[in-house]
C-alpha cells in the first residue's frame, strides 16, 4: 500500500496549519481549516483502503465533509459577526484577550 | 506644764519677742535678761523634774521629747551665767551695735543650751547641739567685719565636720536602739559609733586637732566669748561625753583620754606664747576642756563633771574681767586693746576678782577650782598612774601662763574708773567660786594631803616662774598661734577640697563622659547596622526580591498571552505536540 495519500495528507495538514497560523485574514484562516479537514478526509480514506470490506472510513469522510460545510457556514457567520462588531476581519487586530 | 518647760521656754519666748517687736534699744536686753532671771529663779523648784511629750510619731518612728533635770546645779549655772552675761552685755555693747538681734540670739542660746543639757534623747540632743552651733556662728560673726565673718565661717565648718560624724555615730547607735541616754546598758555599743560621736565632741569642745576654730571665735564680742566659747557651749561636747559614760569601753576610753591629755598640754603650751588676752583665755579653755575629757576617759567622771561646772564659773568670770580690761583699753584709745602689754588697770575690784578667778583656774585653795582640780588629780591617780602624768605636767604649765598674764594685769598702777556695772558679774562669779569652796570644804574636808601639797607647790612655783617669764619679751612666731594648724585648715583644706573637686571633674570628663560618648557611639553604630539590615536584607532582598520574582514570573507567563488568536492556536498546537511526544515516549 503506497503511503502517497498519507504524504499528501501530511502535506495538506501542514499547509492548513501554516495557513491557519500565519494568514492575516480570517476567511483565509477558514480556508486553512478546510485544508486540515481535507487532510483528515484523506487519512480516513487511506486507512479505509486497508480494510476494503468495511465502510467506516468512507462514512467518516462523508461526515467530515458535512462537518466541514457546517463549520464553513458557522465560521463564515462568526466572521461576519466579528467583522460587524470590530469593523475588521484580521485576527491580529482582534486582541481583546490581551490585557495590554 | 512642768517647771522645766517654763525654764526652757521663757528664754525662747523672750528671744522671739525681742526679735519680733521693735523696742527701745535697752529694752531688748532687759526683756531677755528678765526671762533668763526668771528661769534662774525657777531652778529652785526644778529638782528632778521632767517633761515628756511626743514630738514626732509616724509609723515605726517615734521621737519622744523628753527633758529631765538630773542635776539642777548645771541648769542653774547655765541660766545664771547667761543672765550675768546678758546683764554685762547691756553695758558692754557699743550703742551702735544691733541690740535686737544680739539679745535675741543670747536668749535663744540660753534656750538651746538648756535643751541640750536636759534632753535625754540623743536625736533631740543633736537638734539642740546644732541650734547651739548655729547661735555660736551668728554671734562670732556679730561684728560683720571680714575677719569675724571668716572666723564664724571657720567655726561653722570645723564644727560641721564634727557634727556630721556625731550624726553618723548617733544613727549607728540608733540601729542598736541606744538613743535614750537615761537607761544605757553598760558597754553595749560598738567602738566605731562611739569614736564618731567623740569626733563630734572633739570639734565642739575644741580638742586637738580641731581646736583652731575656738581661737578664731574670739573675734566675737567678749561677753559672747565668756558665755559660749568658754563656759557653756564648748562644754556641750563634754556633757554629751558624760551622758555616754556607761557605754565607754577600754579602746574608746584610751582614745578619749589621750586626746584630752594632748589637748591639755598643747593648750597650756600655746597659752604661754600669746600676748592677746582673749587668745590666751581661749587656749586656757582648750586646755581645761582637755583636762575634763582626760578625766572622763580615765574614769574620773564625777570630778570631770565637777570641773565642768567650776570651770564654767571661773572662765566666764575671767572673760568678763578681760572684757573690762579691753573695754577700758578701747575707751582710752589703745590701738590694740587686746594686747596684755598695753593693759592698764581700771579699778581695784577688777584686780581682786581677776586674782580670785585665776586662782581658781590654777587651783589655789579658797576657790572652786581647787576642789575640782584636786579631785581630778586624785581620781586620775587612782585610776591610771600613767595618765596622771598629763595632769601633773599641766598643773605648773597652767600656773606658768596664768602667772605671766596676771603679772601684766595686776602689776599695773590702778586707776579708778567707775565701771561698776561691768564689774558686778565678775565679782559675783568670784564670790560664787569662793562660797562654793567654803560650802564644799565645810561639808567634806579634803583627805589627799600629799598630792595637794605637791600640786600646790607646783602651782606656786609655776606662778613665780610665770611672773619671771612675763618680763621676757619675745616676738610671736607663726606656730605660736594654733601650732600652725591655721595654715592647714585655711589653706590646705580648701586646696584639698579644690583638688578633690578637680579630681571629680577629671573623673567626670575622662571616664563618665567617655563612657557616655562610647555608649552613644555604640548606639549610633547599632542603628546604622539595623538600618543597613533593613535596607539591604529586608527591603531589597526580601520585599524587593519577592516582588521581582512575582514580576519575573508574570513577564514569563505573559509572553504566550499575546492576545492574538493565532498565537493561542500555536501554543495549543505546541502543547498538543508535547503531549503527543510524551504519549509516544511513555
Amino acid at each position: 500500500m503506497s503511503p502517497v495519500l498519507l504524504y499528501l495528507s501530511f502535506l495538506l495538514f501542514a499547509l492548513g496549519v501554516s495557513v491557519v497560523l500565519t494568514k492575516r485574514n480570517a476567511i483565509v484562516v477558514l480556508l486553512g481549516i478546510e485544508l486540515i479537514l481535507s487532510a483528515a478526509i484523506l487519512n480516513a480514506i487511506h486507512f479505509n483502503q486497508q480494510f476494503p470490506d468495511r465502510m467506516d472510513g468512507q462514512l467518516f469522510a462523508l461526515f467530515i465533509i458535512v462537518i466541514a460545510v457546517c463549520e464553513a457556514v458557522v465560521g463564515m457567520s462568526i466572521i461576519i459577526r466579528v467583522y460587524r462588531y470590530y469593523q475588521t476581519a484580521v485576527p491580529d487586530q482582534i486582541n481583546e484577550l490581551n490585557e495590554r | 506644764m512642768a517647771v522645766i518647760g517654763l525654764i526652757l521656754l521663757l528664754p525662747l519666748a523672750a528671744s522671739v519677742l525681742a526679735v519680733l517687736f521693735p523696742l527701745k534699744r535697752f529694752h531688748h536686753g532687759m526683756l531677755v535678761l528678765i526671762a533668763t532671771a526668771a528661769s534662774f529663779t525657777l531652778t529652785w523648784f526644778a529638782r528632778d523634774t521632767s517633761l515628756q511629750t511626743s514630738w514626732l510619731q509616724s509609723g515605726a518612728l517615734n521621737l519622744p521629747l523628753f527633758f529631765h533635770v538630773e542635776d539642777v546645779q548645771l541648769v542653774r549655772i547655765i541660766t545664771g551665767i547667761s543672765g550675768l552675761v546678758q546683764f554685762y552685755s547691756l553695758f558692754y555693747l557699743s550703742s551702735s551695735a544691733n541690740h535686737r538681734s544680739y539679745f535675741s540670739l543670747l536668749g535663744f542660746f540660753t534656750f538651746a543650751m538648756l535643751g541640750l543639757a536636759t534632753s535625754t534623747h540623743l536625736l533631740v540632743t543633736f537638734v539642740f547641739w546644732e541650734l547651739v552651733g548655729y547661735t555660736s556662728y551668728r554671734l562670732i560673726g556679730f561684728d560683720t567685719t571680714t575677719s569675724s565673718t571668716s572666723a564664724a565661717l571657720k567655726a561653722l565648718l570645723i564644727n560641721k565636720v564634727g557634727d556630721v560624724c556625731f550624726l553618723i555615730g548617733i544613727l549607728m547607735l540608733a540601729s542598736t536602739g541606744l538613743l535614750s541616754t537615761s537607761n544605757l546598758v553598760p558597754e553595749s555599743a560598738g567602738t566605731l559609733p562611739l569614736l564618731l560621736i567623740f569626733v563630734g565632741v572633739v570639734a565642739k569642745s575644741a580638742q586637738a586637732p580641731l581646736f583652731p576654730w575656738l581661737t578664731a571665735a574670739m573675734a566675737g564680742p567678749t561677753p559672747v566669748s565668756a558665755l559660749l566659747h568658754s563656759a557653756t557651749m564648748v562644754a556641750a561636747g563634754v556633757l554629751v561625753l558624760l551622758r555616754l559614760v556607761p557605754l565607754l569601753h577600754d579602746t574608746v576610753s584610751t582614745v578619749i583620754s589621750f586626746t584630752g591629755g594632748v589637748t591639755l598640754l598643747l593648750g597650756g603650751l600655746l597659752a604661754i606664747f600669746s600676748y592677746d588676752i582673749k587668745r590666751i583665755l581661749a587656749y586656757s579653755t582648750i586646755s581645761q576642756l582637755g583636762l575634763m575629757v582626760l578625766a572622763i576617759g580615765a574614769g574620773a567622771h564625777a570630778s570631770g563633771y565637777l570641773h565642768l561646772q567650776t570651770h564654767a564659773i571661773f572662765k566666764a568670770g575671767l572673760f568678763l574681767c578681760a572684757g573690762v580690761f579691753i573695754h577700758h583699753g578701747v575707751i582710752s584709745g589703745h590701738p590694740n586693746p587686746n594686747d596684755i602689754r598695753h593693759f592698764s588697770n581700771p579699778n581695784g575690784w577688777l584686780k581682786w576678782s581677776w586674782v580670785i578667778l585665776s586662782g581658781s583656774l590654777v587651783g589655789l585653795p579658797l576657790t572652786a577650782g581647787f576642789l575640782s582640780k584636786e579631785a581630778i588629780l586624785h581620781d586620775v591617780m587612782t585610776f591610771s598612774a600613767s595618765l596622771s602624768l598629763f595632769v601633773w605636767v599641766s598643773i605648773p604649765l597652767t600656773a606658768l601662763y596664768v602667772g605671766r598674764v596676771s603679772y601684766f594685769l595686776v602689776s599695773k598702777k590702778t586707776e579708778s574708773s567707775p565701771l561698776y556695772a561691768l564689774l558686778l558679774p565678775a565679782l559675783l562669779l568670784s564670790l560664787v567660786s569662793v562660797t562654793w569652796f567654803v560650802a564644799a570644804v565645810t561639808t567634806e574636808a579634803p583627805t589627799a594631803w600629799v598630792s595637794i601639797a605637791v600640786s600646790q607647790t607646783l602651782v606656786i612655783g609655776g606662778l613665780f616662774a610665770g611672773f619671771r617669764l612675763a618680763r621676757i619679751s619675745f616676738a610671736e612666731k607663726s606656730w605660736h598661734t594654733n601650732l600652725g594648724l591655721d595654715g592647714l585648715y585655711d589653706k590646705k583644706m580648701p586646696q584639698l577640697a579644690t583638688a578633690w573637686g578637680r579630681a571629680g571633674i577629671a573623673v567626670d570628663r575622662q571616664i563618665i563622659d567617655r563612657l557616655v560618648h562610647a555608649w552613644a557611639y555604640i548606639t549610633v553604630l547599632f542603628a546604622h547596622l539595623t538600618s543597613w539590615f533593613d535596607r539591604a536584607i529586608v527591603d531589597l532582598t526580601l520585599v524587593g526580591g519577592s516582588s521581582w520574582v512575582v514580576r519575573f514570573t508574570g513577564q514569563l507567563v505573559r509572553v504566550p498571552m499575546s492576545g492574538k488568536v493565532q498565537g493561542y492556536l500555536l501554543w495549543a498546537l505546541f502543547s498538543l505536540f508535547l503531549f503527543l511526544v510524551l504519549w509516544l515516549l511513555l
